[in-house]
Order: C-alpha cells, then structure tokens, then sequence
C-alpha cells in the first residue's frame, strides 16, 4: 500500500496511568495540543446520533466509559456533558477545546455504542433505501422516523439558534434529517472491524498539513 | 498448495485464491500463511456482475475502497497514488448521494479498451465491501505484509464552505477515489463533488432564516419529553437582510475606546481561533465587521473590491450571529478587517479611536498587586514548558488578574504570541467570568492587577507590574 501511516508514540505521557484503550488509536503527527471546532463538532454530532437511537444513550455512554476503564477521561455525567460541549453549535458552548486524549475517549465511546446498535443501523439504513426507492416519504418507516423525529428534538434542545446554521437547519426539515441520515451512515462505518480507526483517523481529515 | 480465503458479509464476498508459504509442521493447528495470490474475485449478493483479477487488482481495490471510506466519513477527499499496473479501481458518490459507483477499468487486451465495469452499491453495501477489506487486512495469515494504513488527508484537499445559494452553481471537485493504471487513464470521467455534512451548508450574512434568542438552557433530558415540540418551527419573529441592515444602520455605534478596544481584542482572537485554512487566501480580503456589546459579529460586508464569492475563506460565516427583533442590537462596534493573503488578521476599528483606550478598572493596592504577582508567577511556572521547537524567542503577555487571583484577560504583546497562544498555559487558565466578562459585556466589571507575563524558552517565567 502506499499510504503512508502517521502513527507516533504518544509523545507527552500523562501523569496518571493512561488507559490502554486509547492506545487503540494512533495519534495524528504532528501531535496538535488540541482538537479543532470542526472536530469536536463532529464528535458531539455523532453522539447526538447515538442519543436518538437508543433511549438513555447518554447513560450507555458513561457505563461504556466505565466499562472501558476510561473513568480518568470521563468520570461523570457533567464531565461528558462539558466535553460535548466544545462544539461550537451548542447553546452552552464553552470555548473550551478538547484535548487528543478527550477526543479519543469519545470517539472510542461512539464506536462501542454504534457497535452496540449495529442491527438496528443497518436495518434503518435498508429501510431508508427501500422507502426512497418506493418514492414514499421517509415518515413511512415507522423506526426511521422515530429515529429523525428524535434526533431533531435533541438537536433542537441543544443547539444555539443564534448560530446560523443551526437556525438553519432547524428551519429546513428535511436538511436536519438528511444530516442525521449522514450521521447514520457514518455510525454504521463505526462498526466494522477498523471502524473506530478509520471513524478517529478521518477526524483529522483536512487537519492536517 | 492452492489455499482459498474469503471474506463474507450479508452483501459481499471477497474471495482470495492463492499458495501457502512452504508447510510448516504444526499446519494443522494453525492456517498456512498465504504468500502470493494469483486469483482474487469481488462478487455482491443479488448481482451479476463481479470484479475479478489479480493481486494488483486486490491492491487496487483495497487502496481505492479504504480511501473512499475515509472520503465517506469525512468528506474531505482523499487523493490516490497512481499505480501503474493492473486494474484501475474508482469509487463516485452518485449524485443523488444514495448510491455509490464502483468502476473498474479492466487491464486493455492487445491494446484495445475494454469497457469498464460498474456496480452500483447502496451505502449498507458498500460498508459490506469495506468490511471485507478490513477483515482482510487485519487477517495476519493472508498477506501478512497488506495491512490497513490510515492517514488523514491534507488540508489542501478540503473544500471551502458553500453558501447555499450558490449550491445549485456548478463546481468542479474531485471527490473519487482513483487507483488509475496508466493506460486507462483517459477513460477516467470527472469525479461528482462529495461535501461533509457540517460544510454542506453556508449561509450568508443576509440570510433570513428565523431565529430566537434563548437562555442556556441545555440539559441531557429524555427525547420523550423532547420529541413533542420537535415539528415546531423556530418562534420569533426573523429580521429580514434589509431590517438587520437598518438595525444595523440605527445602532448606536460604541465608542468608547476602553470598550471599543476590549471588543476588538475579544473579536480577534475569535477570528484567529476560527481561522483554519489560510493558506487558501490568495489576495487580501477586506470586511466592514459590526460586532454586538456582548462580541457576538452580528453582520460582515466585503469592501474594497472583495467579492461576497471567497466569504467562505475566512471564519465569518461561521462565526456570525444573527439578531432578532426580540432583542436588536442596541449599540455595535464596526471594524475593518483584513484577512491578508500571508495569513495574518488586521483588526481595526472602523472609525479609529476616539481616545485612548484604558484597561478598565484596576487594582492599583502595590501589596496586592505584589502578592498577585507572585501567586500568578508561581501558577504559570508550574505549567510553563516551552517546546524549542516552536519557540524562536520569548513569548510576552500582558495578564489582568482578578483580586482572588484567577487570570480574567490577556493579550499577545509581541507578533509571535498569538500563533503560540495554545502553546502556553494561558489560554486553559483564562476565566473571563471571574471578573464579570461573559454574556453581556466584554469588558471587566471587576478591578484586575495587570501584569506583564515573560515567558523564557529556558522554561523561566517573568511576571513584572504592567507599565
């Protein structure tokens, strides 16, 4: 292949134990101190996607985190509600920016929840292509729609309206659904075998010099 | 021996036909290393038509698909190494954005073309296919030395916000992936355009969509209680493109230089912290910027000969709020802005100043000020590491310190800081709120110490009173 890889070792090791799953993903080369806005939104959309899959996504979320011992990350509720916050659309955006090793967490959170929920991924993915090809309206599905019903719901409690692209998607329907739509297909990509490589990796896309 | 291999998922099989390496004693325990494949064939549930080759169609394959997965979750595309031999591999976003072309360009037979082959996968069948490259590369005893190599795609390769009335306008952008064998290549047609979801949407300063001020109100609820109000569309009553600029043209403009300044200062570290690609600036680009009391750019204008057509070069979009006739704009501080074409932001305002600016209210107690000068020497030599390589001299600050010691303002004093900023321990230290910066104002309700802060590569902190 020629691809080249950019993997280093993690250069700055903290100074508490550092959870061997995040060793999972490579850090991106240079190193940056932190993330960018487009990244954090990214991460925060993603697991707004989560959210409207799956009733009480964000508590799956957080016994996840546990699961992955990744307490020192996230360790409560509010730490994950600050973390998804760095994303520039929300209404309690705080400035702030994530660091890699936050990044990494939710990514690798994203990723075992989509794993998770792969069935049901997939089964709203065919629906969706099957509904399209019958020409019917998405609303038809029963489960698609509750899907795109609640992830506006969500988007719309949580975002700044005063941004003016969530004023405008939150007054053009059917482009809010066609970015949950996007959301889920990128949720289904989370799953494979290389998902959360290749989800994690493509975070830096057009980040990188 | 022929050994085969096969990767199989719901909606595709990848099948690998190929010699073990020479048969090692304990083969029935473990499976043979496959070392060379002659015969790999890609076939989809419920289609006729299959790809078929050899190893460099294997490589084609993978390479072209792995990059186009990335292109899928990014959509930023990711450029394709030319190799010269064997099947040239092509993936293209249809553009009805549902489907997904699989091309492949069979290897010309005496000279002659042969038409390329095209599948049409849906999104749940094309992850089938990543799926099955996956599973082989992470497979150690079918090629060993073909593994999954990921790397993000320069910044080069990533498009500049569209604004939506221009979406209809054709563009030409290159978003297939291409693994192109040389004699193939003019067979190749123009890649369809992929856009990522967040930048597929722009907007412009004049856009008119409703919006309303809200308190931050943001909680983790359960989307039943939330799913009820989610058809309702946004309340408030929208200010039109010619309202906001009467709004605008009604405002009292700030002029006060304290404030004026602090928002200048406020405004422009948005514009630097916001500001990725500025490489893609090719001329200097000029904006008439009007900014709310509470920082919040309210509209932008390009002047001087910039043309509305590169807004999406610089960081306005994305950063402008928009007013409504709730809550107008009641005074509004207007600044040139330059993005130049050698990346560095101008900032002035639009009137000049009518003064000289102060830094608002200060503690001028000299033991105070002693005591928070130490404290605050102390904190930043705690976390103060330089990185030589960054660091071609001293980075200078000016620091404003509230009187309980929480850094609530500072400001680059010499050109190198402002790039370097997130090197420094400052900007994880800032806490504007501690003396009353936040929602409604930009200027410091509280009285700070101000300090100049010097930080050494040696890794030495300097902290002296601000003269």
């Amino acid at each position: 292949m020629n691809l080249s890889a950019s993997v280093s070792p993690d250069s700055n090791p903290p100074s508490h134990p550092q959870p061997l799953i995040l060793d999972a993903l490579p850090d991106p080369t240079p190193v940056p101190a932190e993330c960018s806005p487009r990244i954090q939104q990214r991460l925060d959309l993603i697991l707004l996607a989560i959210e409207a899959l799956e009733l009480g996504g964000s508590e799956y979320m957080l016994a996840t985190a546990r699961e992955l011992d990744l307490n020192s990350v996230i360790d409560n509720r509010v730490t994950l509600w600050r973390l998804r916050c760095t994303n520039p659309w929300r209404r309690s955006y705080t400035r702030n920016s994530l660091t890699i090793r936050q990044a990494k967490a939710l990514a690798i959170i994203a990723s075992y929840r989509a794993r998770q929920l792969t069935i049901l991924i997939r089964q709203l993915l065919l629906a969706k292509q099957q509904v399209q090809e019958k020409g019917l309206p998405i609303e038809q599905h029963f489960r698609l729609s509750e899907y795109l019903e609640r992830f506006r719901a969500h988007f719309r409690s949580r975002m700044n309206l005063r941004r003016a692209k969530v004023a405008f998607y939150l007054s053009h329907e059917p482009e809010l659904n066609t970015l949950a739509l996007e959301l889920l297909g990128q949720l289904l990509f989370c799953t494979g075998t290389a998902g959360m490589q290749r989800f994690w990796i493509s975070l830096f896309d057009g980040e990188v010099a | 021996m022929n050994i085969k291999r096969q990767y199989s998922l719901p909606n595709c099989r990848l099948l690998l036909e190929g010699l073990a390496a020479e048969v090692v004693a304990d083969s029935d325990l473990t499976r043979p290393i496959v070392s060379m494949v002659f015969h790999v064939e890609c076939s989809f549930a419920g289609r006729e038509q299959r790809l078929s080759g050899g190893k460099a169609l294997l490589e084609n394959l993978a390479q072209a698909v792995s990059a186009y997965a990335q292109e899928f979750l990014s959509g930023v595309r990711h450029p394709m190494p030319v190799k010269p031999d064997g099947e040239a591999v092509q993936l293209i976003r249809s553009e009805s954005r549902d489907l997904h072309h699989l091309r492949c360009y069979p290897k010309p037979a005496d000279g002659e073309a042969i038409a390329p082959i095209q599948i049409d996968l849906t999104t749940v069948q094309l992850f089938d296919l990543v799926e099955a490259i996956d599973q082989f590369f992470a497979d150690t005893r079918t090629l060993p030395e073909l593994t999954l190599q990921l790397a993000p795609a320069s910044r080069r390769y990533r498009q500049a916000d569209v604004p939506v009335v221009q979406r209809s306008a054709p563009f030409l952008v290159g978003a297939g992936s291409l693994a192109i064998a040389a004699l193939a290549i003019f067979l190749v047609p123009v890649p369809g355009p992929i856009e990522a979801p967040e930048r597929r949407l722009g907007e412009t300063a004049s856009q008119t969509e409703n919006a309303t001020s809200e308190d931050d109100d943001d909680d983790e609820s359960t989307p039943e209680s939330e799913a009820s109000e989610s058809d309702a569309p946004p309340s408030g009553p929208a200010l039109s493109a010619a309202e906001l600029a009467d709004v605008i043209a009604g405002a009292q403009q700030i002029v006060d230089p304290t404030e004026l300044d602090f928002i200048q200062r406020y405004t422009r570290r948005q514009l630097e912290d916001t500001w990725q690609d500025r490489a893609e600036v090719s001329q200097d680009l000029i904006y008439r910027v009007s900014v709310g009391r509470d920082g919040a750019i309210l509209a932008y204008e390009p002047v001087e000969g910039t043309s509305a057509v590169v807004d999406d070069q610089t960081p306005l979009p994305e950063l402008v709020f928009q007013p409504t006739q709730d809550a107008p704009p009641e005074a509004i501080a207007e600044f040139k802005v330059v993005f130049t074409d050698n990346g560095v932001l101008q900032i002035n305002p639009w009137a000049g100043y009518q003064g000289t600016p102060t830094l608002g209210p200060e503690i001028d107690d000299p033991e105070t000020l002693a005591a928070l000068g130490e404290a605050l020497a102390e904190t930043l030599s705690e976390r103060w590491q330089a990185n030589p390589d960054l660091l071609s001299e001293e980075l200078v600050y000016r620091v404003g310190v509230t009187e309980a010691g929480a850094i609530a303002d500072y400001d680059p004093q010499n050109a190198a800081t402002f790039e370097l900023d997130s090197e420094t321990p400052l900007p994880e230290l800032l806490t504007p709120e501690a003396a009353g910066i936040g929602d409604e104002t930009v200027v410091p309700q509280e009285p700070l110490g101000q300090f100049e802060v010097v930080l050494r590569k040696d890794g030495s902190v300097e902290v002296t009173p601000f003269q």
